[in-house]
């Protein structure tokens, strides 16, 4: 502890050492401040650029819109840039603050006057962040999508360093991580299941969002909690120029959105839902058991936002989603539930301020609904509060500082299970409740000197164990010796952990750069998974006196560039992750209803490294990607696979993915992803044994074998109806094939013992073959 | 028991959505391992001939019947008395003990094997095993389980086996359950046999909850004696039969553990294991209602 804090201190000091000395220097300046927006929508541009012209000083806008610049006295041109919209250039005289709010048009919409020619920015090559992905919504639902359900979280595996969990899953590593590495927020409320129907679809309706960006490693340092990757996604603020609807009816979905102003210009709403319907035909179903089944999804998102005054937004936002299965003897449902208030205040021209308050919940049950002695119900809960306090200060045109604070409080119930009638036979159980609180404090800045842009940072996070419960005491055989009891709101066990976070950008010229990033992260929460996907029945437990934080440092390098005027843009990186305290379990560990998982918990090492090349190309006619990554990833934890290191299940080695998009007119688009990947690690058995008439398999290693070479072709074709300048009105027709040529790729392959001939084992694989589907969409 | 229906219900709920998934089997090179011994075999309560069997591994794929191992010697000891097992003529590989032996509540069991010799391997192994019949009040064979009936259930097309039974507060106890019909086993696989912890239930009378499922629709006709079979067994005797249903569960990446091997409570690189439980029965004849409350069920299943 002692040592932790010398350590905080010291960088403290170092930081507040390069801050000063960047801001002293200030002279007269003024401050240029802004929103940017879409002008059909009224929509916030995130990530949009600003610079002034002939120069490298710029800016880019928050995830509000929101923009600022310090500049001295002059005469500037300044250029608002944002990719697939058209460029706006404005002259201005800066001898006072100024605020300018502008809407940028669509590329699409009709050239009108005030455009000037459409010039992509080098963003990404100018931009001091590396291994950060961000797609825009419109590129993702070109990509062809399984039942045509269009899945941020299966565009998101197409990218360089990502690797999905399992055929169809919506699980993902990234960069060797395991898929609770992954912090992913909408609208900055934590969702701790993303995954609808088992994980073959994720709870993102693409309709109710706006935004989505991938951070691979080189986290922010207003980011934390997990160790591998932040998947920040944004909601829609909705329409605030016109009422308009969009919808869709698909195979397996339908989905509608209604959006617009509530008071022009100053608020306005968006709702979208979406529910499945195949169990709508149950009813008409012969057998009658049959027909009492249901299994559905449903989502739910709204928002609202109202602009008080140019200086004062609010936004509410909400999520609401819940998957059930259910026959006529058992159900089970799960769900999340988000909740985020925002208040964004700007002081001056150049100090922006966010303060959020959220909640979160993920919840499930399992249970037999009759009416005899079988009867139970078991309902697992977690619940997340958090306030949070963001600012950004441009302190100048080459300083921008961000600091900030958090705390949160959570709670764990994982598993209450009780009789729901008189007669039954299990009365009621509980796994002990716990609770924790997760606070941080950072301070970061970018500062650019010259060509070089320095992003440093300190986090400093800590997570507390609070009453009222039950720690475990633990021997070193992880045999459990007692118990310590907690009275409520008791903090009985304290971690600190810096997390410093480190970037230099140098840029060669306008179409090329090196960067390099390190960040050290920390991860307080983890959930109970050993398997490969995981399952909506996996819970989520807090670090303890017994589970120590999981951390991981990451270094990369990556050079950037891009041709053709920015159209082709390139880059190449280069990481290497080592991985401590990671979370694993012992063999054969029984993770749900264990009121001793703690026991269970063998932590480990690991580690991962590799190359990212990425390629990324948008023409008039055709648009799309090309991503090669070679990676590997190893573990290596105690009484697991004997102590020795194996290859974890997501090291698959190479992994191409080829995203293209042609456009044949304004009304007809073609769309077609291919992938190519080593198989993913498994255990192969080395021997049979037969007991009582039970073959079973034996294995010498773990993960020694490969599932079969992995390639798959998705296609789409998209008919968009004929442009009627008299109606709103758009359908749009979209057929999709997933596994075109219908290769048969493992889900899993399982080792069996025949059923016929007792004596005999085969090996059969589970696949999905071509899955095709339609869906009409709608707008007006 | 609450384990089993978990697991049915999860297997359940995908088979809905795997209607859009495909089986196919696949043909894999696998790599070999030097044979090992497996045993396995009990004492237990009852006054019977006890037996442990006694074969070797062979390649996964290797589709023949397990190799038996003969001529070992083996034996039984509380630490006082010694039972020695003889080899059956009939079923080479099964050695029983006399028909009078039977363990008692409380001790420990020892298994001794001696010149064990496996075909393809020169060395001759001795391997010993160590188990204790759970302790339990001396009246545990009509404590625990009064009695039991048969109810057709027409969501899974079988019979439970419904039991009134009554478990203990002050213990900690693994339970199996077995059943027979007719007197002849039924529960002859150990993928067929139920095993239960009692945290659920730690001190709760089931009230005719089932501990049991016949999963054949046809098997029973009035008459027919239904005998469930409760046994109390050691903790450790329970992981392995967890691990060794587990081991053999097909791999579902949703929620399937990267597999392993199961544990062992013999030495000298052999697997299996040796266990010593209490047995408690409990017998039904099955009523000409119980089919007819099975036909009722089924004619409105098949909806008219």
């Amino acid at each position: 502890m002692q040592n932790i804090r010398a350590t905080i201190q010291k960088l403290l000091l170092l930081l507040f050492f390069s801050l000063s000395s960047s801001l002293i220097f200030s002279q007269d300046k003024f401050g240029i401040s802004g929103y940017l927006k879409d002008s059909s929508t009224g929509e916030a541009l995130i990530g949009a650029t600003i610079y002034i012209k002939g120069t490298n000083i710029g800016t880019s806008t928050n995830s509000y819109g929101f923009y600022s610049l310090n500049l001295p006295k002059g005469d500037y041109t300044v250029v608002f840039s944002y990719i697939s919209y058209n460029n706006i250039e404005k002259e201005i005289s800066l001898n006072k603050g100024t605020q300018i709010d502008i809407e940028l048009q669509p590329e699409s919409v009709q050239i009108g006057e005030v455009v000037i020619k459409r010039e992509k920015a080098n963003a990404n090559v100018a931009r001091p962040e590396m291994s950060v992905v961000k797609l825009e919504m419109k590129k993702i639902r070109q990509i062809p999508a399984l039942m045509g359900e269009v899945d941020v979280i299966k565009a998101i595996q197409l990218l360089p360093g990502v690797v999905s969990a399992a055929e169809g899953s919506s699980g993902f590593s990234v960069r060797g991580g395991a898929i609770d590495h992954n912090l992913i927020l909408l609208d900055e409320a934590t969702v701790y299941n993303a995954s609808h129907l088992l994980g073959f679809f994720s709870v993102f309706n693409n309709d109710a969002i706006k935004d989505v960006k991938l951070y691979k490693g080189d986290m922010p340092a207003s980011m934390g909690g997990r160790l591998a990757s932040v998947l920040d996604i944004r909601m829609k603020e909705g329409n605030s120029k016109q009422f308009a609807v969009t919808g869709g009816i698909g195979t397996l979905s339908s989905r509608l959105t209604l959006e617009g102003p509530i008071v022009k210009d100053k608020s306005s709403f968006m709702i979208a839902g979406r529910r499945t319907y195949l169990d709508l035909m149950f009813p008409f179903l012969s057998n009658e058991d049959m027909r009492d089944n249901k299994m559905y999804f449903y989502d739910l998102n709204a928002k609202v936002n109202y602009t008080i005054n140019s200086n004062n937004r609010i936004f509410v936002s909400g999520y609401f989603g819940r998957d059930l299965f259910k026959n006529g003897m058992m159900g089970f449902g799960y769900g999340n539930r988000t909740f985020t208030t925002r208040w964004n205040h700007i002081f001056g021209n150049s100090l922006f301020m966010n303060l959020t308050l959220l909640r979160s919940n993920y919840n499930y049950f399992l249970g037999a609904d009759s009416n005899d002695a079988n009867a139970f119900q078991w309902d697992s809960e977690m619940k997340e509060t958090t306030v949070k306090l963001d600012f950004t200060y441009n302190a100048n045109s080459n300083n921008s500082i961000k600091f900030g604070v958090s705390s949160s409080l959570l709670s764990f119930s994982p598993g209450i299970v009780k009789g729901t009638n008189d007669e039954s036979f299990i009365k009621r159980w509980e796994m002990p409740e716990s609770y924790g609180l997760e606070h941080a404090i950072y301070i970061s800045n970018e500062q650019k000197v010259s060509k070089f842009i320095f992003k440093y940072g300190l986090r400093v996070s800590a997570f507390q164990n609070m009453g009222e419960a039950e720690s475990l005491i633990l021997d070193n055989n992880y045999k459990v010796i007692g118990k310590n009891s907690y009275k409520s709101g008791e903090i009985y066990h304290t971690y600190i952990s810096p997390e410093p976070r480190l970037g230099i950008t140098y840029l060669i010229n306008d179409y090329s750069s090196v960067k390099t990033s390190y960040s050290h992260t920390v991860q307080y929460l983890q959930q109970a998974s050993n398997s490969n996907a995981g399952s909506p029945l996996d819970v989520w437990f807090a670090a303890s006196p017994n589970i120590k934080p999981q951390v991981a440092d990451q270094w990369a390098v990556g050079y950037f560039r891009n041709f053709f005027d920015n159209s082709l843009e390139t880059s190449a990186e280069i990481f290497y992750k080592k991985m401590d305290n990671l979370i694993d379990f012992k063999d054969f560990a029984q993770l749900l209803l264990n009121d001793e998982i703690e026991a269970d918990i063998r932590a480990g090492k690991g580690h991962s490294y590799g190359f990212e090349l990425y390629s990324r190309f948008a023409r008039e006619k055709f648009d799309g990607w090309v991503s090669y990554t070679f990676s590997r990833t190893f573990r290596e934890t105690p009484e697991v696979n004997l102590g020795n290191t194996y290859k974890a299940s997501y090291d698959k080695p190479h992994n191409l993915s080829v995203v293209f998009s042609y456009n044949f007119n304004k009304r007809v688009s073609l769309s077609a992803n291919w992938q190519l990947s080593t198989g993913k690690a498994y255990s192969k058995p080395v021997a049979r044994a037969e007991i009582e008439k039970v073959i079973i398999p034996l294995y010498s290693e773990r993960n020694d074998g490969r599932f079969p070479l992995y390639h798959r072709l998705d296609m789409s074709l998209t008919i968009k109806s004929k442009k009627n300048f008299n109606r709103r009105y758009q359908g749009e027709w979209n057929f999709s094939v997933i596994n075109a040529y219908n290769r048969k790729n493992p889900w899993t392959i399982m080792f069996l013992q025949d059923k016929d001939d007792p004596n005999k084992t085969y090996a059969e694989m589970i696949y999905f073959p071509m899955i095709p589907s339609f869906t009409y969409n709608l707008k007006f | 028991m609450k384990r089993m229906k978990i697991t049915k219900y999860i297997y359940l709920t995908i088979s809905m959505f795997a209607i859009t998934s495909c089986t196919e089997r696949m043909s894999i090179e696998l790599d070999s391992i030097p044979p090992k011994i497996v045993v396995y075999g009990s004492i237990t309560t009852d006054t019977i001939a006890h037996k442990i069997r006694i074969v070797q591994t062979a390649d996964y794929f290797s589709n023949n019947p397990s190799q038996l191992i003969s001529g070992a010697t083996l034996s039984i000891s509380d630490g006082v008395n010694v039972f020695p097992l003889t080899e059956s003529i009939t079923e080479p590989g099964n050695y029983y003990t006399q028909p009078d032996v039977y363990g008692e509540l409380g001790k420990t069991y020892t298994l001794t094997a001696e010149n064990v010799a496996m075909v393809g391997d020169d060395v001759v192994y001795d391997l010993t095993a160590e188990s204790a019949i759970p302790s339990l009040d001396a009246d545990y064979q009509t404590k625990y389980l009064d009695s039991i009936n048969v109810l057709y259930n027409t969501q899974w097309d079988g019979w439970y086996v419904n039991g009134w039974a009554n478990e203990p507060e002050d213990q900690k106890n693994f339970y199996m359950f077995k059943v027979y019909i007719n007197d002849v086993l039924y529960s002859d696989s150990l993928n067929n046999i139920i095993i239960s912890d009692d945290k659920l239930i730690n001190g709760t009378s089931t009230n005719g909850a089932a501990l049991y499922f016949i999963e054949d629709p046809d098997t029973l006709k009035p008459g027919y004696k239904v005998t469930l079979e409760l046994s109390v067994i050691p903790e450790d005797y329970f992981r392995f039969i967890t691990e060794i249903q587990t081991s053999s569960q097909p791999q579902i990446p949703l929620f399937s553990a990267p597999p392993a091997n199961a544990r062992t409570n013999l030495n000298n690189g052999a697997i299996g294991y040796f266990s010593a439980y209490a047995v408690i029965r409990s017998s039904y004849i099955v009523k000409q209602s119980d089919i007819d409350t099975k036909n009722k069920l089924m004619g409105k299943k098949s909806g008219s």
